[in-house]
């Protein structure tokens, strides 16, 4: 009970600092996570357009012909959904606000596109995504790939079809295509368009067609026959499962337990994707009831030396950096990949190799 | 007996930040009857789910409102992720909960102020403010806003914040504890402050259950609704939650409950900060939202509900939010009848009206 | 002091016939009005229900088509004039008896029935 209870407050308040800035004349200090407003590497930008779709208020705004990278400033809600999305991470939170303004602002970067893409890919904005036909086999990997529906393939059709204004050069489906067929940018398309003249000859149409034939039966994954189909030699087969992990198609079986491997020869697009990670080389094609004929050897000798050894992946502790990949490649689950704790469980190991392939620091050894 | 008439209540009216338009019916200095209408601002946000994805969605939903943003990033998220059978790691729950806390403290802080503006106490009200921006430094430090978060995901937290941040906040909070207590004093026992809501706009404990108030008002008449009671949301069975309830019903019931619940969210902050596990804070989330969820977060309003419904696409059929203000207004205008004009702000103030939220 | 709850999800479907006497046993039943809202499903409207007790969810769903007319349940629970009149000024969704009906003015839409979608010979377009 009391009157004047606030008198204390009021009293302390007199000594006290003011609770408020001076501001501008005292800048404020920002946080290190406050979201204040977009910036933009332009060097990196490949200017695809994944930050302008991801947008939820569409305050970019991306012109692939024009090379520009806009942000309308007073759309834009910080909520840095781009930043996350950015395949090129060259989108980053800034901690400063963008000043008040009695306009509204629309900040535009222009885009130099060269040849920056580290992966050696060709990203110049005159090359477009181009697909040996020859080559394909319609799996639809790209199109499962494609982070911009960009892609049409039928299979049945035999169509593969690129949408230009949608596609971004990104190279992704370049990176997943099983037969390499598809390929990126100016030489490509050059390339392609000589690939395309003989055509129109027929002969010559068809000269093409048996000499890339012939490569092609040179090749261990190739399956140009009707007649063919993917079969596995179940006496080297370790039944990893890599294959059911490659199979664009999803139409391999594996179960390690049961030692069952099986193919559903109606999904099956015989694009080769499965035997080359296949860490036995068991996979190969052939007719239906016939004996799978082994056609590269190499490969198999080497791991079949190995499996004998029954060598297990070693870490060299120094360069591992413990981000876990070798534990998510494992097709038998035999690595555990804690910080600072890598153990292998050596029942499980079948020796595949996978790790080895997986591991970005070069860490592991057989 | 006087002459009945009708006085426009808003959309403009000083305590009001925004537009609600209550037609008063008054006789002499008395009021007689309360007709409510909303919809000036409906910018139907609902909408807008048939043509963002679910991922995207969560940044829209928490613009709802300006205060109370993580509650509703927080049920909306709980809704798709129950809708796509996700279960989320338990530090993000732990993270989610104390951040839910803390948008409360702020949330009543800000309206502990706006209440001493109502009837004209202007200093305390930016006494109130100035302790209020202590806890919006904490969040802008945390999660890089100061009212709204963004850290939400659907499948966890965007963010982490590390146990030495976590210790940090509980520190800032307990020294703060005793400013607080200096001004909650002020409205629990200075006489020119009860006077004014004292025995105004009682709500009794039936009303309150007839007109099916939620979160405060409710409490504030006896009734015990209070969703931290269910294991819908949070981890509140971990952290010994009790509500709190005031039996009186008039507006100084409605202020205790939230002054005491100010203290308590200090209280459940710190036991989740010993009790939050290590580990993860999100899990990927792939696919397509089928199925349907319904569920309710106990925000500083009241009970929020939220209502999933998944088409196998990227993009929800509906989404539903009805915000505790919604269920509110029928309460308001009952308590309204028979109150004097010069208390109207006060008892508009009492329910903490968000009319941004009411009308999305 | 009260048990902590656990919710689980139902949606129990009732027909537009039956939608009054259920209400009535909830209310009876001790139940509290939550919430309700309508979804478009094709050419049908669902509309959902949703109650409290104790902090028990309990969510009635009602399927009608376009021209049904549904009961208002203002006569048992007050409070939910709110929603009955959201739901006719966004979906057009008829209500009779309502308690408080304001003649689709509760909400100040551009077009009429901005949310239904299939509603025939809808204005405005």
């Amino acid at each position: 009970m009391g009157t004047f209870k606030i008198a204390k407050t009021v009293v302390k308040s007199l000594f006290r600092k003011p609770a408020t800035l001076m501001y501008p004349v005292v800048p404020r200090e920002w946080e290190e996570r406050t979201r204040g407003s977009i910036g933009i590497e332009v060097e990196k930008c490949i200017l695809c357009g994944i930050c302008a779709r991801r947008c939820p208020t569409a305050a970019i705004d991306v012109d692939r012909k024009g090379g520009t990278w806009e942000i309308h400033r007073m759309q834009c809600i910080q909520c840095g959904a781009c930043v996350e999305a950015c395949p090129k991470d060259c989108l980053l939170m800034e901690n400063q606000y963008t000043e008040p303004e009695a306009e509204k602002v629309i900040d535009s970067f222009e885009v130099v596109l060269e040849k920056t893409d580290t992966k050696g890919l060709s990203t110049t904005i005159e090359g477009s995504l181009t697909c040996d036909k020859d080559e394909c086999v319609y799996c639809g990997l790209c199109v499962k790939t494609c982070p911009c529906e960009a892609l049409i393939v039928d299979r049945k059709e035999k169509k593969w079809e690129v949408d230009e204004e949608a596609c971004v050069k990104c190279g992704a489906c370049v990176e997943k295509c099983p037969k390499k067929c598809l390929s990126l940018g100016e030489e490509a398309a050059e390339e392609a368009t000589k690939a395309e003249k003989p055509k129109k000859d027929k002969k010559a149409a068809k000269a093409d067609k048996t000499e890339k034939k012939e490569k092609a039966a040179k090749k261990p994954a190739a399956a140009d026959g009707e007649g063919e189909v993917l079969l596995c030699n179940t006496e080297e087969c370790i039944f990893c499962g890599l294959c059911v992990k490659n199979c664009p198609c999803e139409a391999l079986v594996v179960d390690r337990k049961e030692k069952k491997w099986e193919v559903d020869i109606e999904a099956c697009a015989k694009c080769g994707a499965c035997m080359e990670n296949c860490p036995k080389s068991c996979l190969s094609f052939g007719a239906p009831d016939g004996k799978p004929e082994l056609k590269d050897k190499k490969p198999a000798k080497k791991t079949a030396k190995k499996s004998k050894e029954k060598s297990f992946p070693q870490l060299d502790e120094e360069k591992c950096i413990y981000c876990g990949a070798c534990e998510n490649a494992c097709p038998c689950e035999a690595i555990s990949a804690e910080m600072d704790d890598w153990t292998l469980d050596k029942e499980k190991c079948v020796s595949c190799g996978v790790c080895i392939d997986a591991c970005p620091a070069e860490a592991l050894k057989m | 007996m006087g002459k009945k008439t009708i006085i426009p209540f808003g959309p403009q009216h000083p305590v009001l930040p925004e537009p609600v338009h209550l037609d008063l019916v008054i006789e002499d200095e008395t009021v007689l009857e309360a007709i409510p209408s909303i919809g000036f601002i409906h910018r139907g946000l609902e909408k807008l789910v048939e043509t963002k994805d679910y991922t995207q969605m969560v940044y829209v939903i928490e613009r709802i409102c300006g205060i109370c943003s993580f509650g509703h990033g927080w049920g909306y998220c709980a809704a798709v992720e129950g809708a796509m059978n996700v279960e989320i790691p338990k530090r993000a729950e732990y993270l989610r909960t104390i951040l839910h806390e803390l948008s409360r403290l702020h949330s009543h802080l800000l309206w502990l102020g706006l209440l001493a503006d109502a009837f004209g106490f202007e200093s305390l009200f930016q006494h109130c403010w100035r302790v209020r921006e202590t806890i919006l430094d904490i969040l802008e430090k945390t999660t890089g806003g100061r009212v709204i978060f963004s850290i939400c995901q659907v499948g966890g937290m965007r963010k982490d914040i590390d146990d030495k941040t976590l210790k940090d906040i509980v520190a800032i909070l307990n020294g703060i504890k005793a400013e607080i207590k200096e001004l909650t004093d002020v409205f629990l026992e200075d006489d020119s402050v009860k006077n004014r809501m004292c025995g105004v706009g009682v709500l009794s404990k039936e009303d309150a259950e007839e007109l099916c108030a939620v979160g405060p008002v409710a409490r504030g008449s006896g009734v015990v609704q209070d969703l931290r009671m269910t294991n819908d949301h949070g981890v509140y069975g971990e952290l010994d939650f009790e509500p709190m309830i005031e039996e009186a019903g008039d507006c100084y019931a409605r202020c205790k409950v939230r002054i005491r619940e100010v203290f308590q969210s200090i209280e459940l902050i710190e036991k989740a900060v010993d009790k939050i596990p290590a580990g993860d804070v999100s899990v990927e989330v792939k696919g397509n939202v089928d199925g349907e969820f319904a569920t309710r977060i106990e925000q500083p309003r009241g009970e929020a509900f939220y209502y999933a419904k998944g088409a196998d696409s990227k993009f929800l059929k509906r989404m539903r939010v009805r915000t505790p203000t919604n269920m509110n207004i029928p309460a308001l205008v009952k308590t309204l009848q028979g109150c004097d004009l010069a208390d109207v702000p006060i008892l508009v103030l009492t329910i903490d009206p968000c009319i941004s939220c009411t009308e999305r | 002091m009260s048990e902590r709850v656990d919710n689980k999800q139902n949606f129990t479907p009732v027909s537009v016939s039956r939608l009054l006497t259920e209400v009535r046993d909830l209310k009876a039943d001790g139940y509290r009005f939550c919430q309700a809202c309508a979804t478009m499903m094709g050419d049908k409207v669902e509309i959902l229900y949703s109650f409290d007790k104790g902090h028990q969810l309990k969510n009635l769903r009602l399927t009608i088509s376009q021209k049904e007319e549904v009961e208002s349940i203002t006569g048992e629970f007050w409070p939910a004039f709110i929603y009955e009149n959201e739901m006719h000024d966004l979906f057009g969704v008829k209500f009779n008896h309502m308690a408080l009906d304001y003649q689709g003015n509760f909400f100040k839409v551009a077009e009429p029935t901005p949310w239904n979608t299939e509603k025939e010979g809808k204005e405005g377009k």
